[in-house]
């Protein structure tokens, strides 16, 4: 026993003692700060891997007096990251970063929450314990704790003094104003913003239509059956949804893919209802439900709902039931984005959904304003803010968008061998109309790959993960640029005289219009099922003049006033 | 002639038969709602992701594969998880049954001088906590956070634990302390000799309860945690469904990327990896439950009783 008591408190000394020293360990670097390497990061396994051919020196980029070129010290920065599933938890574990690394001296270290929620970023502000780079969404709450509690870089000027050509060259000085505060600073980049260079270049290239178009997908099967009747009206796609019932009673005629739980979604844009409205006389802004066509929606919600054409799956499903009915081809139709085209039901692998072309009521204003923020920490070293912009700078070269999106530059008849780390992935082809005068496309082998296991091919190989939050100017990095792809020209063809751009569109609201705007999403969300399930269209315009006046009584003119003057601020027509 | 066979089984009456009857279909209820949920995830785990999601398994695994798990005990992340987590369990359970041990003792003998003023703070913490924040701060000044510390010395003592023990420690006669002090044992000798091998139950329950909130626990790491090395399996796993959302949330605000021309998807998805995951985060505690559980009712009595 006297054994065994002794043996007993070693243990529970040792334990805690360990316990106790692994607190002034190294690991312990709980102020999220970048450091230096002492060692450049040259292990056998993060060494770029590029064939000779492939070595991004190789290429003819232009990259003359860039600041990354001339320092390339090894660092490592800390950046928060929203996605709790960030890539940049991986970084040195593909080709993309390992070759940025090389090229940049740049590595990262990721600070991620567990769960997807603003609670650990607002901690991290509270504690004014930020990381060298904070990234999120746009509209993440926490961005103007940051801006008002002074934790974060005017990046214009840290540009200036790190990164003259980001400002000068890369950058297009619309984006800039765009992110402008209206103290003056820019605290932030957005990702994702079109500028109106950037839309032209996808007009020019018949690509304005992307991946992510609103549409109805149809079994082609059922299609089929039904003698593939062109849809021209939405009354016409009743009418040919009523056949399909016919001939297949157990299926969901008409599926929204677990959208329309809270409000109409997707539907919008079949009626070109925008997700403001812009009155075209006075110019004044107000909530979608004030375009008239809107009230036209419901009346054929309600209708399809009557004629059991809408089941209640389509106000109950969330994300996962949705992804299950679709996968097992129980809906003939669903409403989607184009990029599903091509899925095969699980009953009948020999058919594909493909997207219907646009009715005569579709329209889309799409606001390509960014979605993704990203700014530098003032608590950062000043190794690590010099660093911050050089990550800009370089991912926003050609060169960046070559290693962070494109890949491996190959022949222009060469073709995709299959390997990941160091297969060529893209060919240039002459373009005067591109920055350079060449446009990047991807080989078709790569794409199918890509479009078959999106993410299990970016892992592998690194692109296309990134990017989001480095890629300030679309022309370089987009993913339409090095796309060629069939399905998508005939999207083009079909929907891009439906679809108008209006960045001033976008609003990130607080205070009073905050409150008012939350209380419009409640109303929505209750009058959505009142509406769609109304006796007739009768009631459903009594319920809507109902929910007009509550939306009223809730304050609509105070966000009506924050809605047109923050777009004629913002540059709107 | 033949005997006449003797039946020793009581005769039950029509009321017995429908008490047994309600009885039984209450059991089985019971047992069918808390058993069917860890079925499904069996299930689903052994199936193929694609093939679950599309026709809606209920009873069988459809396509069965090994895929899950292969895709879960190859990933590097989620075998470093189980390792943490098996650590940082086994090492809160020793040093938290230790440190409780210690104090509740201290705290049950009457010569300890301002006793009642220790059990006032440690009562006062029961009630009111600080909240993530100031916590985040306290962590940092004492350097712990980022580091395996933080999973152990912030739980060395559970003030709820500690009055379960101190209920326990003032059950055992006081004449058996007494008699040891008049033998001349000093208070670690009377503690380890003589109060801790008549607490075995109760050192087992804390003991339990302290394995299973270290081992569900992924709050500590979500908050205290960066490096990905350090955490355990339970947040892992609360980063795979948060993940989903996220990616979830990505797809409704952007719909940029996703399927292909003539494709039918095959394989792992998020969700099936996500039922792989808790069926092997389950199976330890599993394995040790059967064997503790008593212990587990019992300081459940304790608590009831006497705290």
């Amino acid at each position: 026993m006297k054994k065994w008591t002794k043996l007993f408190a070693l243990m529970l000394a040792v334990v805690l003692l360990c316990t106790a020293l692994s607190a002034c360990g190294q690991s312990g670097n709980n102020t999220p700060s970048s450091k230096p390497n002492s060692t450049p990061q040259s292990t056998p396994e993060s060494k770029p891997e590029s064939t000779p051919e492939s070595t991004p020196e190789d290429t003819n980029t232009v990259t003359d007096g860039y600041a990354y070129e001339a320092n390339t010290e090894p660092i490592t920065l800390t950046i928060f990251d929203s996605d709790p599933d960030s890539s940049f938890l991986r970084w040195g574990e593909n080709p993309a970063s390992r070759r940025t690394t090389e090229l940049t001296g740049i590595s990262f270290e990721a600070v991620v929450p567990v769960v997807d929620d603003e609670t650990k970023l607002q901690t991290l502000i509270a504690s004014d314990d930020l990381p060298d780079i904070v990234t999120g969404n746009y509209f993440d709450t926490c961005w103007q704790s940051m801006i008002s509690n002074g934790q974060l870089e005017d990046m214009e000027a840290l540009a200036e003094k790190y990164t003259p050509k980001l400002k000068s060259e890369l950058v297009d000085p619309e984006l800039w104003e765009y992110c402008r505060s209206d103290d003056g600073k820019i605290y932030t980049l957005l990702s994702c913003f079109s500028t109106k260079s950037h839309l032209q270049w996808l007009e020019d290239h018949n690509f304005l239509v992307s991946s992510n178009q609103p549409c109805v997908l149809i079994r082609q099967d059922y299609y089929e059956e039904v003698g593939s009747p062109e849809v021209n009206t939405p009354d016409e796609f009743i009418d040919m949804l009523l056949k399909i019932k016919e001939n297949h009673p157990d299926c969901i005629p008409f599926y929204t893919d677990g959208q329309t739980r809270t409000g109409p979604s997707y539907l919008r844009w079949l009626f070109g209802v925008c997700s403001y409205y812009v009155n075209p006389e006075t110019k004044e802004v107000s909530s979608s439900c004030r375009d008239p066509k809107y009230l036209d929606m419901y009346i054929w919600v309600n209708k399809m709902v009557k004629a059991g054409l809408m089941p209640e799956d389509n106000f109950v499903d969330g994300y996962e039931e949705a992804e299950a009915k679709i996968t097992a081809g129980k809906p003939a139709t669903f409403m989607s984005v184009v990029a599903d085209g091509g899925r095969s039901p699980a009953d009948n692998p020999d058919t594909i959904y493909y997207p219907m072309k646009p009715w005569n009521t579709y329209e889309a204003v799409r606001s390509n304003a960014g979605y993704l923020k990203w700014g530098v920490s003032v608590k950062a070293s000043d190794e690590a803010k010099d660093a911050a912009m050089r990550w800009t700078e370089f991912a926003n070269t050609e060169l960046g968008a070559q290693t962070l999106v494109w890949g491996v530059e190959g022949p222009a008849d060469g073709q995709w061998d299959g390997d990941f780390e160091n297969g060529a992935t893209f060919f240039f082809e002459d373009d005067p109309k591109s920055p350079n005068g060449r446009k990047a496309t991807w080989y078709s082998g790569y794409y199918d790959a890509m479009m078959g296991d999106w993410s299990g091919v970016c892992k592998k190989t690194g692109l296309c993960c990134y990017q989001n939050v480095s890629l300030t100017n679309q022309i370089y990095g987009d993913m339409t640029q090095v796309t060629e792809n069939d399905m998508l020209k005939e999207m083009n063809e079909w929907f891009a005289p439906t679809v108008r751009y209006d960045n001033a569109l976008y609003f990130n609201l607080s205070d009073d219009p905050a409150v008012v705007y939350q209380t419009y999403v409640s109303l929505i969300s209750e009058y959505n099922i009142k509406w769609a399930y109304a006796e007739d269209e009768a009631e459903v315009r009594a319920l809507f003049d109902e929910f007009s006046q509550r939306y009223i009584d809730a304050g609509e003119p105070i966000l009506n006033q924050f809605y047109t003057e923050t777009y004629k601020a913002q540059g709107g027509a | 002639m033949k005997a006449k066979k003797v039946s020793n089984a009581i005769r039950l009456t029509t009321e017995d038969k429908v008490v047994n009857g309600v009885a039984i279909f209450i059991g089985l209820f019971t047992f069918l709602v808390t058993v069917y949920p860890i079925y499904y995830c069996l299930i689903y785990a052994f199936s193929d992701g694609t093939m679950a999601m599309a026709k809606q398994i209920y009873l069988f695994p459809t396509s069965p594969t090994l895929d899950n798990f292969r895709a879960v005990l190859t990933d590097k992340l989620l075998v470093n998880s189980f390792l943490i987590s098996v650590a940082r369990t086994a090492t809160a359970v020793v040093t938290s049954v230790a440190f409780t041990a210690l104090t509740a003792y201290a705290l049950t003998r009457k010569e300890l001088v301002g006793r009642r003023i220790y059990s006032m703070i440690a009562m006062f913490t029961m009630y009111f906590g600080g909240g993530v924040i100031p916590t985040y701060l306290l962590y940092r000044s004492l350097h712990i956070l980022n580091t395996f510390s933080v999973y152990i010395l912030p739980g060395l003592l559970s003030v709820y634990n500690m009055l379960l023990m101190m209920a326990f420690f003032r059950d055992i006669p006081e004449s058996l302390v007494e008699s040891a002090q008049l033998d001349g044992a000093n208070e670690l000798k009377i503690l380890t000799r003589i109060i801790l091998p008549l607490s075995t139950p109760i050192l087992a329950t804390i003991g339990l309860f302290v394995g299973v909130g270290a081992w569900n626990d992924w709050y500590t790491a979500a908050y205290f945690i960066n490096d990905q090395d350090l955490m355990p399996m339970s947040t892992i796993l609360m980063k795979l469904v948060s993940a989903a959302d996220a990616a979830r949330k990505a797809r409704e605000m952007l719909a940029d990327a996703g399927g292909g021309a003539g494709m039918v998807k095959k394989g792992t998805t998020s969700v099936s990896i996500q039922y792989a995951t808790m069926l092997v985060s389950i199976i330890p505690v599993m394995c040790v439950y059967p064997f503790v559980q008593k212990y587990f009712v019992k300081g459940i009595m304790v608590g009831a009783i006497k705290a």
